[in-house]
C-alpha cells in the first residue's frame, strides 16, 4: 500500500516517514505542499494520504477537493493531520471531504491503527470495485448471447402466416424467452397441424426444447404423418434432448380439409374446449396423456380423438400458465373456471377471442402479470383453403426395384420395408396412405395367389379364414423358389406414381374377380385396387400387374 | 402389442384399438381382442385413430368378426379413421356392416 505524506515541514514528513516505515509500510511518497500534493496523487496513485492544514500555498482543506475531482469510486482515505485543535476546524476537516484526523502531537499507536483501519476499508473497496466491473462484464457477455439465441428463435420459430391466419392467438411469456410454444403448418393433404406445447418452468432453459420441436414437427407435416405418429417422434426428440426433470405438456392436433374434423392427441395440457350451438353445449376434454418426453417409446400411447366442429364452433386450447392464476384469497382460476368464463361470455353473446381470455384471467389475477407463461390459441371451424405451395423446384422421378427372392419373401417385416422405399418417392406425401393400401394389396395377391397359389374362398367362412392365414404361413415357411419384383416409379411432373408387380407364378384369369359380393371377407382387394388407381392392367397372364395413381398437386 | 382392446361405458362397449398399419400381420392379434366377450357388452367399436393404413385382409377380418360373432347381436362402429383411411373404407361401402364415426 503506498501512502502520501503531505507536510511544509521536513522535521514533520521525517516523522511520519519513519513511524510508518517502522510499522512496514516501506512504500512512502512526500509532497511539500498542496499544488505538489495534486500532481504526485496524479502521478503515484497513493492508497491512502496523510495532510498537513496549515501550509503556506493552499491549505489542506482546500486540496481535498481537488484530489476528489480525480479519485475513481474506489475508498480513498484521506487523514488530515493538525495541529489545530478546535471543534470547528475538526468538523470541518470531515466536512471537505477528508475521512479522519489526527492532532498533533499525535499518538503514534492511534495513527496507525487509523491508518490500518481505513487501508481495509479501500481494499474492500476495491474488491467490490472489481466485482462490479466482472459483473458489468459479465451481464453484457449474457445480454448479447441472449441476443444471438434470441435471433436465432425468432428464425428458427416462425409459422406461414397464411396457416396462422386460421387462428386466433394470445401468446405473453413471462420471459423474454418462451416456454411455450405455437406451432402451425399446411397438412399435404389440405388441412393444417399444429402443436400447442407448454415446456416445464419458464425462460431460457425452458425454451431451448422448442428448437428440435419445431424442426421435427415442420418436417412431419410435409410428410404428412398421423398425429399420433407426430405425438410419439415429438416423444422420442424430447426424451433424447431434454434432461429428465424436463417435459413438453402438448395438443397435437390435425384439422381437416373441411375444418370440421380435428384429430387430437393432448398429453399432460389443461382441458380444451369445444364449443357448441348453445352455450350449454361447451363441452370440456382432458387431456389423456402423460406430457411428452417422460414416458419410454413402448410405454408411449399415442391414441388420439377425433372431434367435430360445425362451422364457427371453436376449439380453444389454453397453456397452465393462464388458468393457474390465483385471487387474493389464494383461489386459482382452473379448468373449471376459465370454462365459467366462456361459458359466461357465450350466454351474453361476447365473441370468445384469444385477447380476451386473457384479459378475464388478468382481471381474475390479484398480480397485473403472469409468472408463467401464458397460451390461448383458438381455432373457428371454416373450411381450409391454403392454395398448394409452388414447389421452386421440380420434383425428382425416381424408380426403385425391388426383387424379392423365396428368402427374403419369408422375412416377416419383408412388406413394411418396402413400403418405406416407396414412402420416400417424391410427390407421395398426399397420397402416402393409399399409395400403401395399393402396394400392400398387390404384393400380397402376388404372394398369396401368385406364388403360394393359396384360394381365397377359404376365407368364406369364419373357420376357414383363419385357417388360410395358418396355410400361409405354413406354405411361405416352405416356399424355396420364388420372386417377386415390385416397381414403383414416381413421376411427380406428371403427379403420378406407377406401381408394377411381378410375380413367378402361374397367373390368374382378371376378369372372373371383377364382381365383389359385399358379404364375403374376401375378394374385394382387386376392386379396392380399380377404384383407388386411376388405371389398372394385367399382362402376361395375370402374372404382371400395373397399377397408376394420381398424386395431385402437393 | 399393436392391438390393443379396453371396455367403455361400463363394459357395454368394447373398444379395439389398431395400430398404425392394419394388415394380415395382425390376424391373430385382433381375434384375440374380441375372444371372451363379458355378457354384457353390447358393442363392438374398432378405433383406427392411429391407423395409417389398412388393406383388404383387414377388412376381411373385420367382416370376419361380425360371422364369427354372429349369435350376439352386436352392434358395430369404427372410429377416428383418418381421411385417407376412411376412403378405403367408404370405397369398399363399409358404412353397410358398420358405423362409422
Amino acid at each position: 500500500m503506498k501512502i502520501l505524506i503531505v507536510d511544509d515541514e521536513p522535521i514533520n514528513r521525517i516523522l511520519l516517514l519513519n513511524m510508518l516505515n517502522a510499522e512496514g509500510y516501506e512504500d512512502c511518497i512526500e509532497a511539500e505542499n498542496g499544488s505538489q500534493a495534486i500532481e504526485k496523487f496524479k502521478s503515484e496513485s497513493p492508497d491512502l494520504i496523510l495532510l498537513d492544514v496549515i501550509m503556506p500555498d493552499m491549505s489542506g482543506f482546500d486540496v481535498v477537493p481537488q484530489l476528489r475531482k480525480h479519485t475513481s469510486k474506489e475508498y480513498l482515505p484521506i487523514l488530515f493531520i493538525t495541529a489545530l485543535e478546535d471543534k470547528a476546524s475538526l468538523v470541518k476537516c470531515l466536512e471537505v471531504g477528508g475521512n479522519d484526523f489526527a492532532t498533533k502531537p499525535f499518538d503514534r499507536h492511534i495513527l496507525i491503527a487509523k491508518i490500518r483501519a481505513h487501508l481495509k476499508i479501500r481494499a474492500l473497496s476495491q474488491r467490490i470495485e472489481q466485482q462490479n466491473k466482472a459483473l458489468l462484464l459479465f451481464n453484457q457477455r449474457v445480454a448479447r448471447e441472449h441476443a444471438i439465441v434470441e435471433h436465432i428463435f425468432s428464425n428458427a420459430i416462425v409459422n406461414d402466416p397464411r396457416v396462422l391466419s386460421y387462428f386466433d392467438y394470445c401468446i405473453k411469456p413471462a420471459d423474454s424467452f418462451n416456454g411455450d410454444l405455437f406451432l402451425c403448418e399446411k397438412s399435404p393433404s389440405g388441412g393444417i397441424y399444429f402443436v400447442v406445447g407448454d415446456f416445464t418452468g419458464h425462460g431460457l432453459a425452458s425454451a431451448v426444447g422448442a428448437l428440435p420441436v419445431t424442426r421435427a414437427f415442420q418436417e412431419m407435416s410435409q410428410q404428412g404423418v398421423t398425429v399420433a405418429e407426430v405425438a410419439r417422434e415429438l416423444n422420442n426428440i424430447l426424451l433424447k434432448f431434454l434432461p429428465h426433470d424436463m417435459f413438453m405438456a402438448a395438443v397435437i392436433g390435425e384439422i381437416d380439409s373441411t375444418g370440421s374434423h380435428i384429430t387430437l392427441w393432448q398429453g399432460g395440457m389443461p382441458a380444451v374446449m369445444l364449443t357448441g350451438k348453445a352455450a350449454s353445449e361447451l363441452r370440456q376434454r382432458p387431456s389423456r396423456h402423460m406430457a411428452l418426453g417422460i414416458l419410454d417409446d413402448d410405454e408411449f400411447d399415442m391414441a388420439c380423438d377425433t372431434v367435430h366442429l360445425a362451422h364457427n364452433e371453436q376449439l380453444i386450447i389454453v397453456s397452465d400458465g393462464l388458468i393457474e392464476v390465483m385471487d387474493s384469497k389464494k383461489n386459482m382460476l382452473l379448468e373449471d373456471g376459465i370454462n365459467d368464463v366462456i361459458k359466461t361470455k357465450l350466454i351474453n353473446n361476447e365473441v370468445i377471442t384469444a385477447q380476451a381470455l386473457y384479459e378475464s384471467a388478468l382481471l381474475f389475477n390479484v398480480n397485473d402479470s403472469f409468472d408463467d407463461d401464458v397460451s390461448a390459441v383458438i381455432f373457428s371451424a371454416q373450411p381450409i383453403q391454403l392454395l398448394p405451395t409452388v414447389k421452386s423446384q421440380l420434383g425428382l422421378p425416381s424408380t426403385h426395384e425391388v426383387a424379392l427372392t423365396a428368402d427374403l419373401l419369408k422375412q416377416p417385416d419383408v412388406l413394411q420395408r418396402v413400403l418405406q422405399i416407396a414412402g420416400q418417392c417424391e410427390g407421395v406425401q398426399s397420397i402416402r396412405s393409399v399409395l400403401y393400401t395399393v402396394l400392400s394389396e398387390l404384393f400380397n395377391n402376388a404372394l398369396e395367389h401368385g406364388v403360394l397359389k393359396l384360394n381365397s374362398e377359404m376365407k368364406s367362412t369364419s373357420e376357414g379364414f383363419h385357417a388360410y392365414y395358418e396355410l400361409r404361413e405354413a406354405a411361405l415357411k416352405k416356399l424355396d423358389e420364388a420372386n417377386i419384383i415390385i416397381r414403383i416409379k414416381s413421376l411427380p411432373s406428371e403427379q403420378k406414381i406407377q406401381v408394377s408387380v411381378v410375380d413367378s407364378g402361374n397367373g390368374f384369369d382378371w376378369d372372373s374377380l371383377k364382381n365383389v359380393n359385399n358379404d364375403e371377407s374376401f375378394g374385394r382387394g382387386l376392386a379396392m385396387v380399380h377404384a383407388l388407381c386411376s388405371k389398372v392392367g394385367f399382362e402376361d397372364g395375370g402374372r404382371k400387374v400395373t397399377c397408376v395413381l394420381e398424386t395431385g398437386p402437393c | 402389442m399393436t392391438i390393443t382392446s379396453q371396455y367403455r361405458q361400463d363394459g357395454e362397449v368394447l373398444v379395439i384399438r389398431v395400430g398404425e398399419k392394419f394388415d394380415f400381420s395382425n390376424v391373430e392379434e385382433f381375434r384375440n381382442a374380441y375372444s371372451d366377450l363379458p355378457d354384457k357388452t353390447k358393442e363392438i367399436a374398432v378405433d383406427l385413430s392411429i391407423t395409417e393404413y389398412m388393406d383388404s385382409s383387414a377388412l376381411g377380418m373385420l367382416l370376419n368378426m361380425q360371422k364369427s360373432l354372429k349369435s350376439g347381436n352386436y352392434a358395430y362402429s369404427i372410429e377416428n379413421a383418418r381421411p385417407q383411411v376412411s376412403k378405403i373404407l367408404e370405397i369398399s361401402r363399409f358404412d353397410k356392416k358398420f358405423k362409422l364415426r
